[in-house]
């Protein structure tokens, strides 16, 4: 049983499971300094999460969760090569732009070919916005974090140049609508995800096999990462850079593909959101940095960069999300809502640490037991 | 380890057991929020407080939702988290909502809705059901009094500031273009400039107020500020450059001391008036009505004006005018820009 709870899976998963739960408790915190009548009615809403709007509730809980996955998984498979590539909103938007402008124009792709096309014009282009702060930081050593800032908001207003001159809704400010053949199909999604209303009304869910991608997509990842050569390298490079270069790895070439990877799954992520039909998301012409990019460093630090976790941690945050909004029903001001879930965002991400910390005590242990078992024998 | 173990395991027992404690709301007036918030001094705001100002008075409860995102289907789930609590009334502020509320009208048959300055929409078309009442205002008269007036007063040098160019704000500067250049007939002025720009966002920003700097700094002396957080952002601009300031929707002259005016539409009351229809029972859907000049859903607030010369037996001169149709206001928005408005006087320059 110890074996067990000290193995280096389950103890990442705990550590995880009690940030969240320390994050929680900080949330009931705030909730009961606002109102304390409410406080665990209100922390029952939040956990109850995307329950209390039934299955489209859920539905929504995966939308919300795909594009935090997909930039989740772009900034944990950079951390994994020891980047930290802070700039998953610039190429979560490029692509975004891409796969809107390709979903609007390019009508003459066949049906079933349309969506595809765009999702990868959208990976093309996000790993394009990757591929320059990779090669700075390889061939010059410029530090990423830096380039990937400044790539954030020349994407950011490059985007909104580009969609005002290309595929602009001018009497909403925001992108236009795709073509019905650029919308991502359901998949199925939408005969599961539903609620019925009246006889046979169904209020179906945004989701749509947007999720099934991004699944697939970590599943990909998670093969590389563990299973192959270069996947090897990759890490390599993430644990000692200079000593996997003497062990005579690639190491600038590792460098750069890392981020051309991280890059394009940020990138798919804004095709797999903004490739939706005309009730869904358009990109708005406003000068602010794509949220879902930040977000991204949260779920890969709870998922602890592992791109299986990132898809928990990805639906977690998107569940509390939901559960928040419905706290809006005991009459929380949404504005303090978006403080708790910050907040317990926010401790998840300390997960890290009590991961540490366990481990230091295991190991304290361990001594403590060594040193008990000298004195027996003695 | 062990003990861990077992306190998370009854902390989750624990919570599970209050997860299922949430039982059916009683809030029977709601608010959904566009993309701005009930605090933007302008259009979400007058709508909240005519739906606060009837609950306070007569003792029902309220409460407003704001979207997780600024979609159709962000507004659509949104309006079903309020129907879940018991709204048995919902105000949809603006143009945002029309696709939303076309679809809403037939999910929710047993409740009322009010849209203010738009109409439902399926697929494109406009359909109004009998649960829907669509509030419009008459902005080009409003813009046209403020144009008018601030001429009058002596401006020469005029400002246009939209927010987005939804046709409430370009009727707003059409009409304000008009006022000006009748207003300049009048006077026999020869020569009127016109500033022009949409910032295309509905927020305060620093690019908004360093255009607006700008234009100040080159001689503009008035900025009608049209599009709820744009204004204060206008206002800051005003502040620093000692100008002045028209404020929309709502009387603005508290906001900042550069504001000689405001071109109100009267949203405060237009909901007011449709909730207390609906608690008598003669809420009547199915149909829009215009807020104009001569029922009263626009006017300046000549009691709290800035005015030098400006006077009341002015304003009520003009006011008569506008409702008798002697000044007949273009509210084509066609062309988003006074464009096509054939003016002589007044010279428009757009800023892209």
């Amino acid at each position: 049983m110890r074996k067990l709870l000290e193995s280096k899976g389950l103890s990442s998963v705990a550590a995880s499971l009690i940030a969240i739960v320390v994050g929680l408790l900080f949330g009931v915190a705030i909730l009961a300094v606002t109102d304390a009548s409410n406080a665990i009615p209100g922390l029952g809403i939040i956990l109850a999460g995307g329950f209390t709007g039934g299955m489209k509730g859920l539905g929504q809980v995966l939308y919300f969760a795909t594009p935090i996955i997909m930039t989740g998984l772009s900034v944990g498979f950079a951390n994994k090569t020891g980047l930290f590539n802070i700039g998953a909103a610039g190429q979560f938007i490029v692509g975004a732009f891409a796969a809107v402008y390709v979903g609007v124009h390019w009508t003459f792709l066949p049906a079933g070919l349309h969506w595809p096309v765009a999702i990868l014009m959208a990976a093309l282009a996000g790993g394009l916005w990757g591929l320059v702060p990779g090669l700075f930081k390889a061939l010059l050593n410029v530090n990423e974090v830096i380039s990937s800032i400044m790539m954030n908001y020349i994407g950011m207003y490059g985007v909104n140049y580009l969609v005002k001159q290309t595929v602009y809704n001018q009497l909403k400010n925001e992108s236009a609508n795709v073509a019905t053949t650029a919308v991502i199909p359901k998949m199925g999604l939408d005969n599961i995800f539903y609620n019925l209303r009246g006889e046979s009304y169904h209020d179906v869910s945004s989701v749509n096999g947007g999720i099934l991608i991004a699944i697939a997509l970590a599943i990909v990842l998670y093969i590389l990462l563990n299973k192959t050569t270069f996947g090897y390298e990759l890490k390599a490079c993430g644990y000692n850079r200079f000593a996997s270069q003497y062990a005579g790895i690639n190491e600038k070439r590792s460098i750069v593909l890392s981020m051309v990877i991280a890059g394009m799954l940020a990138g798919i992520g804004g095709a797999l959101l903004y490739l939706a039909p005309a009730s869904g998301k358009h990109i708005m012409v406003v000068d602010k940095l794509a949220t879902e990019g930040f977000n991204g460093i949260p779920v890969a630090l709870l998922g602890m960069n592992n791109p299986i976790g990132v898809i928990f941690a990805g639906i977690f945050i998107s569940y509390i999300t939901i559960g928040g909004n419905y706290l809006q029903t005991l009459q929380y001001m949404p504005e303090v809502i978006d403080i708790i879930i910050a907040a317990i965002i926010y401790f998840s991400a300390f997960s890290l640490l009590v991961r540490q910390f366990f481990a230091m005590r295991a190991q304290r242990r361990r001594v403590a037991s060594e040193t008990e078992g000298e004195k027996g024998e003695a | 380890m062990k003990k861990l173990a077992s306190m998370l395991l009854a902390l989750a027992l624990v919570l599970s057991m209050v997860c299922c404690a949430s039982a059916e709301g009683t809030i029977e007036l709601a608010l959904i929020t566009d993309s701005g918030t009930i605090d933007d001094k302008s259009f979400n705001q007058g709508c909240y407080e005519g739906m606060q100002q009837y609950a306070e008075e007569n003792g029902k409860e309220y409460n407003y939702y704001k979207p997780t995102e600024f979609t159709t289907d962000g507004y659509l789930a949104q309006i079903d988290i309020a129907v879940q609590n018991g709204a048995k009334m919902i105000i949809c502020p603006g143009f945002m909502f029309a696709e939303a509320l076309g679809q809403a009208q037939q999910i929710y048959p047993n409740v009322s809705f009010v849209i203010v300055d738009s109409a439902p929409t399926v697929e494109g078309v406009e359909q109004i059901d009998a649960n829907v009442l669509s509030v419009m205002y008459a902005e080009e008269q409003s813009g046209f009094l403020a144009g008018y007036a601030a001429v009058k007063d002596g401006y020469t040098k005029l400002g246009f500031m939209g927010g987005m160019a939804v046709p409430a704000v370009i009727r707003f500067g059409k009409g304000f273009a008009q006022g000006a250049e009748t207003a300049a007939a009048e006077l026999g002025l020869t020569d009127i400039e016109l500033m022009y720009h949409y910032t295309g966002s509905f927020d305060a920003t620093p690019e908004a107020q360093t255009l607006a700097a700008s234009w100040y700094e080159a001689g503009t002396e008035v900025i009608f500020a049209c599009g709820g957080s744009v204004g204060n952002s206008v206002m800051s601009a005003a502040e620093a450059a000692g100008k002045a300031v028209i404020g929309v929707d709502g009387d603005q002259s508290g906001e900042s001391e550069t504001v000689i005016t405001s071109a109100m539409k009267g949203v405060s009351a237009s909901v007011y008036e449709a909730v207390t229809e609906f608690y008598d029972g003669t809420f009547e859907g199915g149909r829009q009505i215009i807020c104009d000049a001569a029922n009263g859903g626009v006017q300046l607030p000549m009691a709290s004006s800035r005015f030098k010369t400006f006077s009341q037996e002015d304003y009520d001169a003009l006011f008569a005018k506008v409702v008798s149709g002697e000044y007949a206001v273009n509210n084509s928005t066609d062309d988003m820009t006074p464009g096509d408005l054939g003016l002589t006087i007044v010279k428009t320059t757009v800023v892209e």
